[in-house]
């Protein structure tokens, strides 16, 4: 009997541990997705139209970057296989120089969607969290379907991926970082200075 | 009696497609053994964007420029609609066959013969489509990765897709001689538009990537899968970078 109960209790444990740790990830809800998304759209969109231009752009998107992306992850994911078997230091230099190399290039590229009108319109229930549906129509008349992956599996809402038309920017990325390190005979410390 | 007309072929190579099977290999994301050819084809492809196709489309913009661009895709769009209901009716997607037949009529008429998108300012859904999405819809696999000279990132599905919209299911195919040449010219100007309209994204691919090669091909295949997605994402489809949970922690330092 006595074993039987700290059988129940210790599974009661359990249960309750694994709830607890599982907890975080059901937290998000649809509308959380959906308030970090508006207010990450209307930060770009206040960027785009302030009319900065070079380095005041940048770092402006650095900002936003750090605010609303689960950077850690994006960095982790874009170097794919090599991250296993770098160094801590690599790590940590890697993740900085990405966040600089990702900064400008999308920075400047944003420059595409200048005078662009960013609606979300909707949400959907991902294993990670949501992806959160958005249109920019353009001002050439084209709209351009922008989609948005929210976890909060870091411990708070971030985003952590965008779809522009389908095409992934971590999915982009990696392709990009590989072929990268490729032309570089594998050499990370080389393509962190590089990129950096 | 020797009846084996282009029609016959075309229809074996369907079947084939239908019923042909090729997965990516994990890790990659299309499978790509003809990459040498392809490779070859690339550098054609690319060097005609350079001599050819991108200082055109920039005289383009300055001459067209964006208003008179919005005419161009209305019209080449207009002209595709024949194609695109037909390829509606047999994916069996009869509401949108009968939006399309509608934009047709719309667009042709108070659209000044396809010069303005009339049925889009109404609020109508513009979906485009063609023999490619009608294979994936009869069950087609997308195939091996191809890219073809002129034509650019297709599939083995695809490459069939565009052969039968092109040889069979062209509205125009029995038209005068000289308004298939118009609609080729208007074919071929709304390309040099796209070129131009979407110049940085392009740019940025071919000529800014660590490796055009994949990084075009990365490009139009994720773009292809989103369009051929009729509904919201499929998870088995997203990239998921917290997989990697279990190997290891993600915030170790």
């Amino acid at each position: 009997m006595r074993n039987n109960t700290l059988t129940t209790t210790r599974r009661t444990v359990l249960a309750g541990a694994l709830a607890m740790m599982a907890a975080p990830a059901f937290a998000l809800s649809e509308g959380d997705a959906t308030n970090l998304v508006s207010k990450l759209v209307s930060d770009i969109q206040k960027t785009i139209d302030s009319g900065k231009t070079g380095n005041a752009l940048i770092n402006d998107f650095k900002k936003i970057f750090d605010t609303y992306a689960d950077v850690p992850i994006i960095a982790r994911s874009s170097l794919g296989v090599t991250w296993r078997s770098a160094t801590d230091a690599q790590r940590r230099a890697y993740s900085a120089a990405f966040r600089s190399y990702v900064a400008e290039k999308y920075g400047n590229r944003f420059d595409e969607f200048s005078g662009a009108e960013i609606t979300v319109t909707g949400a959907n229930k991902t294993k990670r969290g949501y992806v959160v549906n958005s249109t920019a129509k353009l001002p050439s008349g084209s709209s351009v379907a922008v989609e948005w992956q929210v976890s909060d599996a870091s411990g708070s809402a971030k985003v952590f991926d965008i779809y522009i038309e389908g095409i992934s920017m971590l999915v982009t990325e990696r392709g990009e970082i590989g072929a990268m390190l490729d032309a570089r005979g594998g050499n990370l410390d080389q393509l962190i200075a590089d990129i950096g | 009696m020797a009846h084996r007309s282009p029609r016959a072929v075309i229809a074996a190579l369907v079947l084939l497609t239908v019923s042909a099977c090729a997965e990516p290999p994990a890790g990659q994301l299309v499978s790509d053994p003809y990459k040498p050819v392809n490779q070859t084809v690339h550098a054609f492809n690319k060097g005609l964007d350079r001599v050819v196709l991108r200082p055109t489309s920039q005289v383009y913009g300055v001459v067209v420029g964006r208003e008179g661009n919005k005419l161009v895709q209305s019209a080449a769009e207009t002209i595709s609609l024949p194609n695109r209901i037909v390829n509606k009716v047999l994916q069996f997607r009869l509401v949108s066959a009968v939006e399309d037949t509608f934009r047709l009529g719309v667009n042709l008429t108070f659209g000044l013969l396809g010069l303005r998108d009339v049925a889009t300012e109404m609020g109508i859904p513009n979906d485009d489509t063609d023999f490619g999405e009608t294979l994936h819809v009869w069950g087609a696999n997308e195939g091996n990765y191809v890219e073809l000279p002129f034509f650019g990132s297709s599939t083995e599905r695809d490459a069939v897709g565009l052969i039968v919209d092109t040889l069979l299911l062209d509205p125009l195919n029995g038209a005068s001689s000289g308004s298939q040449s118009d609609a080729l010219v208007l074919q071929l100007t709304s390309i040099v538009g796209n070129r131009n309209e979407f110049a940085d994204l392009i740019d940025s691919i071919l000529y800014e990537s660590a490796d055009s090669y994949t990084a075009q091909q990365s490009a139009y295949i994720q773009n292809r899968r989103f369009q051929l997605r009729q509904n919201s994402p499929d998870d088995a489809l997203l990239d998921d970078p917290y997989a990697l949970d279990l190997l290891e922690d993600p915030y170790a330092e």
